[in-house]
């Protein structure tokens, strides 16, 4: 997986959802801006694909990823997770 | 701003939309899409109004997921899963009956069910969804009804479905089906408004036969259904197809016209017919020049044009010389694929298909006769020609929908399917008039539409194969003793030469986009 930075993910959430967030937007509710379930699923394709993971099925619910903020600790804390599994398994 | 609604019970997200606007983006970039589950149809059913296209996509497993079970268990039969399944579907089409617009209606398809990995090949559930296709083939009317199952093996079926996707978000697909998916989708689009190359001028030395015509005689070139023949007999088939559809044929070759006439006639390999050929220009002059005086000959633009040899050079001295003209290097196993610029209606008038080959092939005679006259007028008398401008009948509506989507030089711009016509006719205010044609020579058939409503001329069309005898002019005439006084007109580089007659007529000519 690769590193996740605020900045990355706020290009990848404007991209997929069609959105213009910045950083100070970060606590907004992006399903007020118009992100429905179809928006969501390419959002989290795009996710996936940007930082080549897998987001587990169990983090996939909307309510639980509907801000900049959840969306980037939720990537971040993957992104500890997969490091912590590669640093043991090396 | 053209709008496409896609109706399902499933997703195609997230890669259906942006698949569509890649198709589409080949000819235009103001596509929307509006995804619309199935559950949903009602309350969203207003939005179906605007749309453009519509295309339905069902999953037979997301509404029937215990199928295989129940009916193994005999707690169901297959003649009650059938017609649960075609009713849901008539309901469906049902409320889509006021949208006069393109429907594509893709089948059901039956092989996500993991079955096959226990049982082999055998036919899922007694091919109870084939069944329900057929049965669909029949029942939907007025739809383009489209076989999913064969995009599903065109990317095979390792490749066709996404299992996070399916369990994630009842999205099954893969991205290369959704893919293709869009590509199809595109096809039928252009396939509708009949965007696709007119005819088709074919060498035929090593594309129609194998070997040299001018070096090995008629016994010795390779044609049959075996052997080294069996490739060029096999890519005549696929040209027969493709003329029985409605694609003109010409022959350009370099060779004596009568030593290519005489395989036409007398080859027992041949399944192209001389009667199937609009046009041969054979000689040993340049194939630009050739294909040149095939486009005067037969009316059609260099643009409407696909040029298929199998020479490098040749190829080549066309593309430079006539860059308008579409090349195809003919090598047997890309040609089929090459030749998928043409875009084709399944359902094709075969007895306006002759009618049109046979005005093509005396359009000689009317040149023998043009030479032998005096003035143009004089020509034209003694055509004898006779106009038949009458109200359309319904059963002309699929023919002059066919003609409005071929026209390129001498209509106002306006297309409509046949749909769009059958809508229009219910309008009080609203008349379409057929065009019919003949003349000493032959029986032109259908050769033009015009739809008026008030005093405004709505469509014009009329085929080429009528200009060049003031046919355009007596239809001007026409709608102007209708009490025509306005044309709507979207400009094209192919029609504009139309504006200064109908100005003479004092028909106002308002610009659309």
């Amino acid at each position: 997986m690769k590193s996740v930075t605020m900045g990355e993910v706020i290009e990848v959430l404007n991209a997929a959802g069609e959105l213009s967030l910045t950083e100070e937007q970060k606590e907004t509710d992006i399903t007020e801006l118009g992100i429905d379930s179809i928006a969501f699923i390419k959002v989290v394709v795009a996710l996936e694909e940007q930082f080549d993971c897998e987001i587990p099925d169990s983090k996939l619910i909307l309510s639980d990823m509907n801000t900049l903020q959840k969306i980037y600790e939720t990537m971040d804390a993957l992104y500890e997770e997969t490091m912590g599994r590669d640093n043991l398994s090396a | 701003m053209y709008e496409l609604a896609f109706i399902s019970n499933i997703h195609f997200e997230p890669y259906l939309c942006a698949a569509l606007m890649h198709a589409f983006s080949k000819t235009r970039k103001d596509l929307e899409v509006k995804v619309i589950q199935y559950e949903n149809l009602i309350e969203r059913k207003a939005e179906l109004e605007g749309a453009d296209m519509i295309v339905v996509c069902l999953n037979f497993s997301d509404w029937y997921p215990n199928a295989q079970i129940d009916l193994a268990q005999r707690r169901i039969s297959r003649q009650e899963i059938k017609e649960a399944a075609l009713v849901r579907c008539e309901i469906l089409r049902r409320e889509l009956n006021n949208v006069k617009v393109q429907i594509l209606w893709f089948g059901f398809e039956d092989d996500e069910y993991p079955s096959a990995a226990v049982c082999g090949q055998s036919p899922v559930m007694e091919g109870l969804v084939d069944e329900i296709n057929q049965a669909l083939l029949w029942q939907l009317k007025d739809v383009t009804f489209l076989d999913f199952k064969k995009l599903i093996a065109q990317v095979g079926i390792g490749n066709a479905y996404s299992l996070k996707g399916r369990l994630r978000w009842n999205a099954p697909y893969s991205k290369q089906l959704a893919g293709l998916l869009a590509d199809e989708i595109y096809k039928q689009y252009l396939i509708a408004r009949g965007r696709t190359p007119k005819c088709l001028v074919l060498d035929c030395d090593n594309v129609l036969w194998g070997g040299v015509l001018a070096d090995d005689g008629i016994e010795g070139i390779w044609l049959g259904s075996d052997g080294l023949g069996r490739q060029f007999q096999e890519f005549q088939r696929f040209v027969k197809f493709l003329w029985l559809h409605g694609v003109i044929l010409a022959i350009c070759s370099k060779n004596n016209q009568e030593d290519i006439l005489r395989v036409f006639r007398e080859h027992g390999g041949m399944l192209l017919k001389e009667g199937d050929v609009a046009c041969f220009q054979c000689n040993w002059e340049p194939k630009a020049g050739n294909i040149l005086a095939i486009s005067e000959r037969l009316n059609i633009g260099l643009a409407d044009m696909v040029f298929v040899d199998d020479s490098v050079f040749e190829v080549e001295a066309v593309k430079a010389q006539l860059p308008e003209v579409r090349t195809v290097l003919y090598q047997k196993e890309t040609i089929y694929d090459s030749l998928g610029c043409f875009h084709l209606r399944t359902s094709v008038d075969q007895h306006e298909n002759l009618l049109r080959t046979k005005t093509y092939q005396s359009n000689e005679k009317r040149a023998i006769l043009r030479e032998q006259t005096g003035s143009f007028e004089e020509y034209l008398e003694s055509l004898d020609m006779k106009l038949d401008i009458h109200e359309t009948l319904d059963s002309e509506v699929a023919r002059v929908a066919e003609l409005t989507q071929r026209t390129n030089k001498c209509t106002n711009g306006t297309r409509y399917s046949k749909e769009e016509i059958l809508g229009k006719k219910a309008l009080t205010d609203y008349s379409f008039y057929t065009v019919c044609l003949s003349d000493r020579f032959s029986d032109l058939g259908i050769v033009g539409i015009l739809g008026m409503c008030d005093k405004e001329i709505d469509l014009f069309s009329l085929s080429c194969r009528a200009l060049g005898r003031k046919v355009e002019e007596r239809l001007i005439e026409f709608a102007v003793n209708k009490k025509a006084k306005r044309i709507q007109f979207v400009k094209t580089p192919k029609n504009e030469w139309m504006h200064p007659l109908l100005e003479k007529w004092g028909v106002q000519i308002t610009e659309s986009a």
